[in-house]
């Protein structure tokens, strides 16, 4: 396995009213999780937008749930380290971390992601959100989602995974075919190549070393 | 760039909001969350059936 040096935290810029703002990405701890499932879902005029912060709000509220999970039986990492550590000490080990994005100018994280390393040494994105008043375009801010998942693709690289795979939905395959350029059904997999391409392009985004 | 952004050129600034328009292109068909709430590998936790309360013994007449 490749041992480079840890890639996160990393500070990269998103569009925060349309201007460019500072946030940063990094492992969540076990409070950074647990925090998110005080997120609360604005009230919205608009029902699609209404259903998304909904959304939202579930899926942290899932992750934290099979955070849980991983915490007690001791396969949640909380640090690159941490992970390559575990990797270490049992190859075959199936592993579990959540990654956080937070900025200065945001009260609470702006999003987040439960990624899970398998047996195969492969990642798997089960679930991915960014904050519901984010979701439901309450608070103007872009470049969130796409940014985790290039984080994801970067810490694949730290490690020496070749796949990232995950389950797409009727929602989320379009966005995954965007990034893919190419079909998706209901499975998605960004291979070397993508994974490669897409840590670099966040690599290349970095702000403070 | 390793510099806050109040202190960018204005060529800097306007390379910067060039690269995050591209971004926020790329993030059109993002709808703010990514995974499958129903996935049969999101494990479920057996909900917990409360006990039947045992019923007290009746005495034998």
């Amino acid at each position: 396995m490749p041992s480079k040096s840890s890639p996160l935290p990393i500070t990269f810029a998103v569009f925060h009213n349309d201007e460019p703002a500072d946030v940063t990405l990094d492992f969540a701890d076990n409070a950074d999780v647990i925090s998110t499932t005080r997120w609360r879902v604005p009230n919205l005029d608009d029902d699609a937008m209404q259903a998304r912060a909904a959304d939202a709000r579930e899926f942290a509220l899932l992750a934290a749930k099979r955070w849980r999970h991983y915490r007690d039986t001791d396969a949640a990492a909380l640090t690159l380290a941490d992970l390559q550590r575990m990797i270490a000490t049992d190859p075959q080990g199936e592993f579990c971390f959540h990654l956080k994005v937070t900025a200065d100018w945001f009260p609470v994280s702006l999003g987040g992601a439960m990624v899970r390393r398998t047996w195969c040494h492969h990642l798997i994105i089960d679930f991915l959100f960014v904050h519901p008043s984010i979701c439901g375009r309450t608070v103007s801010v872009k470049g969130v989602g796409i940014k985790l998942l290039r984080a994801i693709c970067m810490i694949a690289c730290a490690l020496g995974c070749k796949r990232v795979w995950g389950e797409a939905t009727r929602d989320s395959a379009p966005f995954y075919e965007q990034q893919l350029s190419h079909p998706v059904e209901d499975l998605f997999a960004f291979d070397h190549s993508d994974t490669a391409a897409l840590a670099s392009s966040l690599e290349a985004e970095r702000r403070f070393a | 760039m390793q510099k806050p952004l109040s202190e960018l050129t204005p060529k800097e600034k306007a390379d910067l909001v060039a690269r995050l328009k591209l971004d926020a292109a790329a993030e059109e068909h993002f709808t703010g969350v990514l995974g499958n709430r129903n996935s049969f590998v999101i494990a479920r936790t057996a909900r917990r059936r409360k006990p039947a309360a045992r019923k007290a013994a009746k005495a034998k007449t």
